[in-house]
């Protein structure tokens, strides 16, 4: 193994010590080394353009740039171009106009756009921008606003015309959203970017098999890895430690059986994220494959491996009407159906499909906990529903939710997919 | 290896299991081609790399883990755009995408290639692909070689042994697979001299940016000639010297239909995200007379 190299890169005007080896990109080496966590980590692939920082002036991948290559080249971060006078322009224009939902991109959105108004000034038309309400007001004039302000009428029917006022000039129009600065700077921290001191690394194992049965584990590669802390297996869950949003079916981590391609098999905790990865890489679960149903029609038919055999036993959070592999069956009417048909000069019967959409938000899920010495939790993550989570994790992993405190960061978008508890990993 | 602790008398001792580690690779940045084949040579498994824009997304990606890098940024003879006495045009390999979008030599038919080189990702790789890195690459999404071989160009190809000219029709072998042999590194793309006319490369993608579904790169001399190349149907662009001599004579829809039937037999594309291969097969045709009508008013209005 090559150790790494100590090499000195110019990051937003300063000389910064870092090490990086042959393989480590620039993001690593910004966001972990220096804390520069404003870049942010999305694809890893050089498309989503989260990551995305200036070399030598021009906007490039920090994800696709090798860090020992960026030697003797200036780099500048979402950090040390908010000191310059057109990205604060930027950045203001960007808040008055709610240019952000989630804002996991918005660094990346502004370097780009700085790049283009330093290459084509011309092309872009200045606008000022229409001023939102209660925009770079200060707080104490806000507050004396509320009070009735100095030389207003202070007496019950004054102050009732004053928050009159106050709400008529807030409804119709733009309200800048209250957490528009951290994320136009960078600042905003996402559940990356966190740390706790002498914080461990998690990693994943996944199932490469979309139904096996787990015949066991050899964990002794792994083990041996120095800097390997804790390897948690199914074996470690007790069986009735089962989640789900409506029904509980599902481990932490596969207990006997696996049933889809990436489900978490065996967690690893390590020193480093790269320890804890190689840890993972070298854990060798023993699978005995067994029939799969890949579409609805296989899977219902008669002769399909049933996926949980439990079924019936689990807990539902109400009756969908589970039975076999069928999760759920809906039907509903509305109005007098056969009167319709009737009244109909044709009927068309057909069976209609839609493809299946996986919620791709750039922000990947993850969580941090911190344990503290009276075994209370408090645990970070990328969440739509802390409450569920905090819910979910309590059953699945045996702990009561009076030790548990969930909490949520900003989140770089969920679109529905972060609203069970669940960490994803990519290679 | 297990050491025999307990035959040592050290049976006290934990045996150790020593975890063979993914190896991290060293970069090294040689300032000369000389100096990159010794270290090519010297390590096995070394990978050369200039942008790093495929190579470091497929390491990121856990698809490829090389021994060692090879970065070719610090060479200065393989960066930068030449026309040389006799008007062609020498394109180092570690030009970047974007400076050969810009670049205003490259006009006429191998405006094909600006056109190309324009549409290729998002500006910040664009900032990073390099052309050679493109060719080499040989994937057959992208963009670089079906429009280079829309125009006349050789891939210049240098090693130890010294160098060679391979015509682009000839580089492109199968699947991610080109002529250059072991040890081997593209150092430069050769254009022939530009000729009056026009160039375009059509790119028919689900978002900008994003790899082609099918693309048609076409160029149209004054004179008359035309080449063709088509993108993303097959493990390697699709071109002939029929299809060419058939449109140079005859740009009617009879043709052109005949042309795009020729390709259309050539093509054997994969299904994938981005389309099937019969839809694939079903955009050569239209884009191809879209491309070729394009270039027809292109070239009426440079007229």
């Amino acid at each position: 193994m090559t150790k790494p190299s100590a090499i000195e890169l110019e990051i937003n005007g300063t000389a910064c010590d870092v090490r990086a080896s042959g393989s480590d990109t620039l993001l690593t080496v910004i966001r972990d080394q220096l804390l520069l966590t404003g870049t942010k980590r999305g694809c890893n692939q050089g498309v989503c353009g989260a990551c995305t920082v200036l070399s030598d002036g021009r906007p490039v991948r920090s994800c696709l740039s090798l860090a020992l290559d960026c030697k003797d080249r200036r780099v500048d971060t979402i950090e040390g171009l908010t000191a310059h006078p057109v990205m604060q322009a930027l950045q203001q224009a960007f808040i008055a106009a709610g240019a952000f939902q989630c804002g996991f991109c918005t660094p990346g959105m502004l370097v780009s756009a700085f790049d283009l108004l330093q290459r084509k000034p011309a092309s872009v038309k200045w606008r000022r921008p229409r001023r939102a309400v209660g925009q770079f007001v200060p707080l104490h004039r806000l507050q004396e606003d509320r009070r009735g302000g100095a030389g207003r009428s202070s007496d019950a029917t004054g102050r009732g015309r004053q928050v009159n006022k106050l709400v008529g000039s807030v409804v119709g129009s733009p309200v800048p959203q209250l957490e528009g600065r951290e994320k136009v700077s960078g600042s905003a921290q996402y559940i990356a970017d966190l740390y706790r001191p002498n914080m461990l690394h998690g990693a994943v194992h996944q199932s490469p098999h979309a139904h096996a049965r787990i015949l066991g584990y050899d964990l002794s590669a792994a083990q041996a890895i120095p800097g390997v802390r804790a390897i948690v297996t199914g074996d470690d869950l007790e069986d009735h430690w089962r989640m789900g949003a409506f029904i509980k079916d599902e481990h932490a981590l596969a207990k006997g059986r696996v049933r889809y391609v990436g489900e978490p098999v065996v967690a690893v905790a390590a020193d480093t994220e790269t320890i804890a990865r190689q840890a993972a890489a070298a854990i060798v679960v023993n699978y005995e494959e067994l029939s799969t149903a890949l579409s609805p029609e296989e899977a219902l038919a008669p002769e399909a491996a049933v996926i949980h055999e439990e079924a019936a036993a689990y807990i539902k959070v109400f009756d969908t009407g589970t039975q076999g592999n069928l999760c759920s069956r809906t039907s509903f009417r509305e109005g007098d159906i056969e009167q319709g048909w009737r009244d109909s000069d044709r009927i068309f019967e057909a069976h209609y499909e839609t493809q299946p959409q996986a919620h791709v938000s750039i922000e990947p899920c993850g969580a941090l906990a911190e344990i503290d010495a009276s075994g209370r939790i408090t645990l970070w993550s990328a969440n739509q529903s802390v409450f569920r989570v905090q819910a979910n994790v309590s059953e699945s992993l045996g702990i009561p939710m009076s030790r548990l405190r969930c909490l949520t960061p900003r989140i770089g978008a969920g679109f529905g997919n972060k609203m069970e508890p669940h960490i994803s990993q990519s290679p | 290896l297990v050491p025999d602790l307990a035959g040592a008398g050290l049976a006290w001792l934990q045996p150790e299991v020593i975890y063979n580690m993914p190896p991290s690779p060293a970069l090294f940045r040689p300032r000369s081609l000389t100096e990159a084949f010794d270290l090519l040579a010297a390590h096995r498994d070394s990978k050369p790399i200039s942008g790093g824009a495929s190579l470091v997304a497929m390491m990121n990606a856990g698809l490829v883990a090389p021994a060692a890098l090879i970065s070719l940024t610090r060479i200065p003879e393989l960066s930068g755009i030449a026309v040389t006495g006799a008007g062609s045009i020498r394109i180092g390999a570690a030009t970047r995408h974007n400076d050969i979008a810009v670049d205003h030599r490259l006009i006429g038919t191998a405006a094909v290639i600006a056109h190309a080189a324009s549409q290729i990702a998002s500006v910040a790789v664009r900032n990073m692909g390099t052309i050679g890195g493109a060719v080499a690459h040989a994937d057959p999404g992208l963009d670089f070689p079906p429009a280079l071989m829309a125009t006349e160009a050789s891939v210049e190809v240098a090693s130890i042994a010294g160098r060679r000219s391979v015509p682009i029709r000839e580089f492109f072998v199968d699947w991610y697979s080109t002529a250059l042999d072991p040890g081997e590194i593209v150092s430069a793309i050769d254009i022939a001299k530009p000729k009056p006319g026009v160039g375009l490369y059509l790119k028919h993608a689900r978002v900008s940016g994003d790899y082609a579904i099918v693309s048609v790169a076409v160029s149209l001399a004054r004179d008359g000639e035309v080449r063709v190349a088509v993108g993303s149907c097959g493990p390697t662009p699709l071109a002939s010297g029929e299809v060419d001599r058939m449109l140079s004579a005859d740009l009617s829809a009879v043709v052109t239909a005949r042309a795009a039937d020729l390709l259309v037999a050539m093509a054997n594309p994969i299904d994938d995200v981005r389309g099937s291969a019969e839809y694939r097969k079903t955009l050569i045709p239209r884009m191809l007379s879209r491309a070729l009508r394009d270039v027809t008013a292109m070239s009426r209005e440079a007229a």
